[in-house]
């Protein structure tokens, strides 16, 4: 990207932010602001995500869905910002502490796992884990979806590990060359 | 403790030594108050410019106004 192109986006992202407007007060109050959304982004990620698994468990999968889509769009935004400002979230979150790195994999996955499996549960049972919202007549269509459920998340899971061996070769290869 | 609180008794210091409130050296220096409130505390390191800006207020030398404690890298 070019740099008149990163700082066209980083413009556009500052005034949509309106880290520029005098509301966000002096340079203390700002990054006293910034650290507050931080943290109500973290929760709300957090609270977005259990909502979402609980609606799972009750047929709302899509919802789940959803909530999962809306955090994978805003950690994009964030790397996308952080990119075009030159820092590299990839790089900084592997100077986190391993027992956070585990820690947010495992939310991240228990939490996957669980709207997947609830939707699986569905289909192949007929009904929610719990209430009776879209309960349905298992069928050979229903069989079919779960069983592509199942080679979806196998791929999805083989894409994710591919995409990280590659991402750590090619990290150590630059570190080698530095 | 007592380096702890260097550039906290400096940065008052200079300030009173210009007869200048808390609101005042905030107004010329364009933050609020208690950010000014932070800073004489040491609850807030000011950026470079903020702090060239409060130093040349209070015509003094950022490197007095606020300096390193012991075992600041």
């Amino acid at each position: 990207m070019s740099d008149k192109k990163k700082n066209r986006l980083i413009a556009f992202a500052d005034q949509v932010s309106g880290l520029d407007d005098p509301s966000m007060g002096d340079e203390r109050e700002a990054t006293i602001i910034m650290k507050g959304h931080t943290f109500a982004l973290v929760v709300g990620s957090g609270t977005l995500t259990f909502a979402g698994i609980g609606l799972a468990l009750y047929g709302f999968w899509h919802v789940a869905l959803g909530a999962i889509l809306v955090g994978a769009v805003q950690s994009y935004l964030a790397i996308g910002y952080a990119a075009a400002h030159g820092v590299s979230i990839h790089d900084l979150t592997d100077r986190s502490s391993r027992r956070r790195k585990i820690a947010t994999m495992i939310v991240y996955f228990a939490s996957l796992v669980a709207v997947l499996g609830a939707r699986f549960y569905q289909l192949r049972v007929g009904h929610p884990v719990f209430g009776d919202y879209g309960t349905m007549e298992v069928t050979s269509d229903t069989n079919s979806e779960s069983i592509g459920m199942i080679i979806g998340a196998v791929l999805g899971a083989a894409i994710i590990f591919i995409v990280l061996a590659l991402r750590a070769r090619y990290r150590a290869r630059a570190e080698q060359d530095d | 403790m007592a380096d702890a609180l260097a550039g906290v008794v400096q940065v008052r210091e200079a300030r009173k030594a210009r007869a200048l409130t808390q609101a005042e050296l905030a107004k010329a220096v364009g933050v609020s108050r208690q950010t000014v409130i932070s800073i004489e505390r040491g609850d807030y390191a000011p950026s470079v410019y903020l702090a060239l800006r409060i130093a040349r207020e209070l015509g003094d030398t950022v490197e007095r106004l606020f300096p390193l404690k012991q075992g600041d890298s």
